[in-house]
């Protein structure tokens, strides 16, 4: 936590250096791009600007100042899709307003030509990440995108193997994917989560309760660079039944989905993130 | 004490401090104002506590590290109260609020009213002048901010350079010094 300095010995003087502490503070109030370039400034601003309790002021501030909106546009018909970022980092132009990224000129990359092709938006400190089906130079891909238009970077993360329901649940039944973002404070880490869950067609029995179902959750840690299946039995066979990613809300750093246990009484649950 | 700091009204509390700047200048102020900065309230308290029968009216609180430019200037910025903690909901307001910091006087003259709001512990204002400075020098090069600041850099050459590819992008449109 940064400190206020109190009742500083310096004097007042006529050179223009202050404490290391006060220009850590103005800094914290620069746009990224500033931050990029004054990482040449000195070897402990390049350190300073990765540590993350002043990555979290920065963004603070920067919320603070500025109030950035960003609206995911579909448009099919011209065959991509399109955001809209205010403001958008490289604008030096005041008078710029907005601008309309464009899927393929900003990423290089073109959505699939079908329904559905994008699975998850979601924006998160200014970290936009989209996943869904892609077509780029070298072949079509499942993934997801990990941006960050404040340092125009960009990492694709292919979707992981998908084990698929044990053997006992035969077909037919239903199957449902569930794709989350988001940032873990504990770990100061983002995360991407894929939920698939399957479920008899059928309405379960007493006895086909925890035979009925089957989920698999998978966790992509940007740290690790990795995805990793969640293990955990009684959520594998759990009968929670989550409506649709539509119900889907992302508050106070979890994820909630609206489901039920499906058990007969239709009972709303949660399951976070 | 407990509304001073809410309700900044000066018809709400007409008792006035006496603060004398490093250059022997008097400045009576309003005490909403006064007890605005943190150092100055302290001291205020500490000085009840110790002479009740003086009750503040005669008191002098000397501020050996702020000069009187550098005062008026604070006392100014604490009578327009800024409404510098909202966020800005457009671009339009986001400038108006960049041209208001723009009028608190040259860059140098910003490094004194950070410093002397760090000295008073004035938060709000020195977050105000830390966001003018940091306006100031956004799209400033690197060399001026060395040089604004009296700094040295430390990296080598080869070092440097590798930073500068990698975000080659953040060296374009910089304000020639």
């Amino acid at each position: 936590m940064w400190r206020w300095g109190r009742r500083s010995r310096r004097c007042r003087s006529n050179n223009l250096s202050l404490p290391e502490e006060l220009l850590e503070e103005i800094v914290s109030w620069l746009p990224m791009k500033s931050m990029l370039r004054f990482r040449c400034v000195k070897k402990s601003w390049s350190t300073l600007f990765q540590n993350p309790n002043f990555i979290a002021k920065h963004l603070h501030h920067q919320t603070k100042t500025k109030n950035p909106s960003i609206l995911l546009q579909s448009s099919d018909l011209i065959g991509g899709y399109g955001f809209s970022l205010h403001p958008y980092p490289d604008d030096n132009d005041d008078a710029v307003v907005g601008r309309i990224v464009d899927l393929s000129k900003d990423l290089g990359l073109v959505t699939m030509q079908q329904t559905k092709t994008i699975n998850m938006f979601s924006c998160i400190n200014g970290i936009i990440c989209i996943g869904g089906s892609f077509r780029a130079p070298g072949g079509c891909f499942h993934s997801f995108i990990l941006w960050n238009p404040a340092i125009r970077e960009r990492k694709i993360i292919s979707y992981p193997w998908l084990p698929g329901p044990p053997s006992h649940l035969v077909k037919p039944y239903n199957s449902k994917a569930f794709y989350a973002f988001g940032y873990d404070q504990y770990s100061n880490d983002y995360k991407v989560v894929r939920i698939v869950t399957y479920n008899k067609d059928s309405p379960p029995t007493q006895k086909s309760l925890f035979t009925d179902y089957y989920n698999i959750f998978q966790v992509f840690s940007l740290k690790a660079y990795s995805w990793a299946p969640v293990i955990d039995t009684t959520l594998h066979r759990s009968n929670i039944s989550l409506l649709s990613p539509c119900y889907e809300v992302y508050f106070n750093g979890a994820h909630h989905w609206l489901g039920f246990f499906d058990n007969g009484h239709n009972k709303p649950t949660r399951g976070e993130m | 004490m407990s509304n001073t700091s809410e309700n900044p009204n000066p018809s709400s509390s007409s008792a006035k401090i006496t603060l004398k700047t490093s250059d022997n200048e008097l400045f009576e102020v309003e005490e909403a104002v006064a007890m605005k900065f943190c150092t100055v309230k302290q001291y205020f308290e500490d000085e009840k506590d110790n002479d009740v029968a003086a009750r503040g009216s005669s008191t002098v609180i000397p501020l050996p590290n702020v000069h009187s430019a550098v005062l008026a200037r604070l006392i100014s910025y604490c009578k327009k109260l800024p409404q510098s903690n909202a966020v800005a909901d457009n671009h339009e307001e986001e400038e108006t609020k960049k041209k208001e910091r723009k009028q608190y006087g040259t860059p140098g003259d910003l490094v004194d009213l950070i410093s002397a709001a760090n000295y008073l512990d004035f938060k709000e204002g020195l977050e105000f002048f830390n966001q003018a400075l940091a306006d100031h020098i956004q799209n400033k090069s690197v060399e001026y901010v060395r040089k604004f600041f009296g700094i040295k850099g430390d990296f080598e050459p080869h070092e440097e350079e590798k930073y500068r590819e990698e975000y080659a992008w953040a060296f374009e449109g910089v304000d020639e010094d």
